[in-house]
């Protein structure tokens, strides 16, 4: 034990240079305390400092600490398109997407201009998961893209669907660590009327399948399923950890003025792929196609739309049975045409509602008041090469979702 | 004696000595607070300073890395004077975010050392600051002056180099 008495020197003010000894920082400090910083696009770039430090940024585990330093840096990316009646006859160019700070900003920053050289069909509600974002196309053809490191990759075809409706899945099963996209088709289809005039007679088959991104054997083919046991509806999907839920008609009674669907939830198991039945909100009015299934804080939500003017935010605490419960009702301050999409912002008891893709607001869930963020028709999208734009009168639909950045392969290495 | 305050003697790798007070620096790195116990039984009856050697430290890193620490573990010194806060400009995040900007706004050999000061000490605060200031200079610097600033060896073939920067040409 050393006891020696200390020359007595106080100097607490910092000296002005070392005596430029540069060592040299460990590898995996580098990596994974600093690196893991740094935005995307800095680490793209990085790939030509040398051979390890290119097999790290693409490597899986460093990717996913990077993922979650950066989870918590939520912005919204917007994909605006034309609006059109006719899905089959109008193609589009591509697909652009823009970031946006809603609340903050009335300007979209232009991420990515991806067009297609044969165009692309008209897509409908974009999925998201980690930064990656998958856009189903009306026609069944269906991409997925990384806006952050401008991956953009079409998925292969899937089973003939009979049915005009397509609509597909996507997530994560946190079993496996892959992420996964599922879609359901129908082999035959038929809504007859019965022969005494009274109801309905509903004559299906439906299927399901699933592909995952990855790069082993299984990758990027499609894989049947059990096929669901109802017929899963236009609705779009939700994934939360480990599951898909989709919506589905139960049965129809009745026809005409008197036709009553009844609807269900099914929960897909990405574990043992396997489906459960569930209940729908107990909603006083009909459930119709104007009410959406979204994702609010890890929570499936049911947004059910009554009126074109009123709203009422449902949220179901998980479990065997989902149990639901009323958050909200609102009276919207202007009639939706369509539907209503709820979105989780950074705040907890705030969401933003989006009124048929082009009319944005916030709404505070612990007392229901709502605020206008932004006619999406005024905001200016700024291509960064000196061009912006508003969609202004023209009919436009702006799908947003939230995005974090990632630097996620989409196709393996 | 009021001001009787327990001190601790921190030695550099190239000798000085340093007195910081022990309450302050215990707070602040888990390597000196377990160097401190491990030595405590043996204090208890004497009145002897203890010195630590702080081997993989030079003088002038450690006398910024106790300005720092000082600054942000003192209760004394940050509670009790609030002339302190001179630093603080509306809008900061917290009282010594100014305090820390200035403190990492130094060239590339010193936050390095300071990096390997605050990963050897312990003092996660620091840890976390230094590595932020590191990032926060790499993202504007070219290939070529990252290579430099980490003595990184370009093991590229030309070939392979041309390859590499040609998937990734959008982002340069």
């Amino acid at each position: 034990m050393i006891h020696m008495q200390p020359k007595r020197i106080r100097r607490m003010t910092p000296v002005p240079d070392s005596d430029g000894s540069s060592n040299h920082i460990p590898d995996d400090i580098i990596f994974f305390q600093i690196l893991v910083l740094l935005p995307v696009k800095c680490l793209v770039r990085f790939q030509s400092v040398c051979k390890s430090w290119r097999a790290t940024i693409l490597n899986t585990q460093f990717i996913r600490y990077h993922l979650e330093h950066f989870r918590t840096r939520l912005s919204m990316v917007v994909m605006p398109r034309r609006y059109e009646e006719d899905h089959k006859k109008f193609g589009l160019e591509g697909v652009t997407f823009y970031s946006f700070q809603p609340g903050q900003s009335k300007v979209a920053e232009l991420i990515l201009d991806k067009r297609c050289p044969r165009g692309m069909p008209v897509f409908s509600m974009p999925l998201y998961c980690d930064g990656l974002i998958l856009i189903p196309c009306t026609t069944g053809r269906m991409f997925l893209c990384n806006p952050a490191t401008r991956e953009f990759v079409e998925l292969p075809r899937g089973s003939r669907n009979v049915a005009g409706d397509h609509r597909v899945a996507f997530g994560l099963d946190p079993c496996t660590g892959k992420y996964k996209v599922a879609r359901h088709f129908f082999r035959s289809y038929s809504e007859t009327l019965q022969a005494d005039g009274e109801g309905t007679v509903l004559e299906y088959s439906a299927g399901h399948e699933i592909l995952t991104i990855d790069d082993g054997l299984d990758a990027w083919k499609w894989k049947a399923t059990i096929d669901p046991p109802y017929a899963i509806n236009a609705r779009t999907p939700i994934c939360l950890p480990g599951f898909f839920y989709w919506s589905a008609l139960r049965s129809i009674t009745g026809h005409g003025i008197n036709k009553v669907s009844s609807h269900v939830i099914l929960r897909f198991s990405l574990h043992d792929e396997t489906f459960t039945v569930h209940p729908n909100p107990p909603c006083r009015s009909f459930l119709s196609n104007n009410d959406t299934l979204c994702e609010l804080g890890g929570k499936l939500c049911y947004v059910h739309s009554s009126s074109p003017w009123d709203v009422d935010i449902w949220l179901a605490e998980d479990g065997p049975n989902l149990a639901w419960l009323r958050r909200c009702r609102l009276c919207l301050p202007l009639p939706r045409l369509l539907t209503v999409f709820a979105c989780a912002s950074a705040d907890r008891d705030k969401i933003f509602l989006s009124i048929d893709a082009g009319y944005l607001l916030k709404c505070d869930l612990s007392n229901g008041s709502l605020e206008k963020i932004i006619d999406m028709a005024d905001l200016v999208y700024d291509n960064r090469d000196g061009t912006k734009f508003c969609s202004g009168v023209q009919s436009a639909v702006h799908y947003m979702v939230p995005c974090v950045e990632s630097l996620l392969r989409i196709r393996p290495q | 004696m009021a001001s009787e305050k327990k001190v601790v003697f921190l030695r550099s790798s190239d000798g000085e000595a340093f007195e910081v007070s022990e309450e302050v620096i215990s707070a602040a790195s888990v390597t000196i607070k377990g160097m401190i116990d491990e030595e405590s039984p043996s204090r208890a009856d004497t009145a002897a300073t203890t010195t630590l050697a702080i081997p993989n430290v030079t003088a002038a890193t450690l006398s910024r890395v106790l300005h720092y620490v000082n600054k942000h573990f003192d209760a004394a010194a940050v509670v009790g004077r609030p002339d302190d806060y001179i630093f603080c400009a509306p809008g900061d995040e917290h009282p010594l975010a100014r305090f820390d900007d200035d403190f990492v706004d130094v060239d590339n050999d010193t936050l390095i050392d300071l990096v390997h000061a605050a990963e050897y000490l312990h003092i996660k605060k620091l840890f976390d600051l230094t590595c932020k200031a590191v990032a926060d200079k790499l993202k504007g610097r070219t290939i070529d002056q990252i290579r430099e600033t980490f003595g990184i060896v370009n093991d590229y073939t030309v070939e392979e180099e041309v390859e590499v920067y040609r998937e990734n040409s959008w982002a340069f």
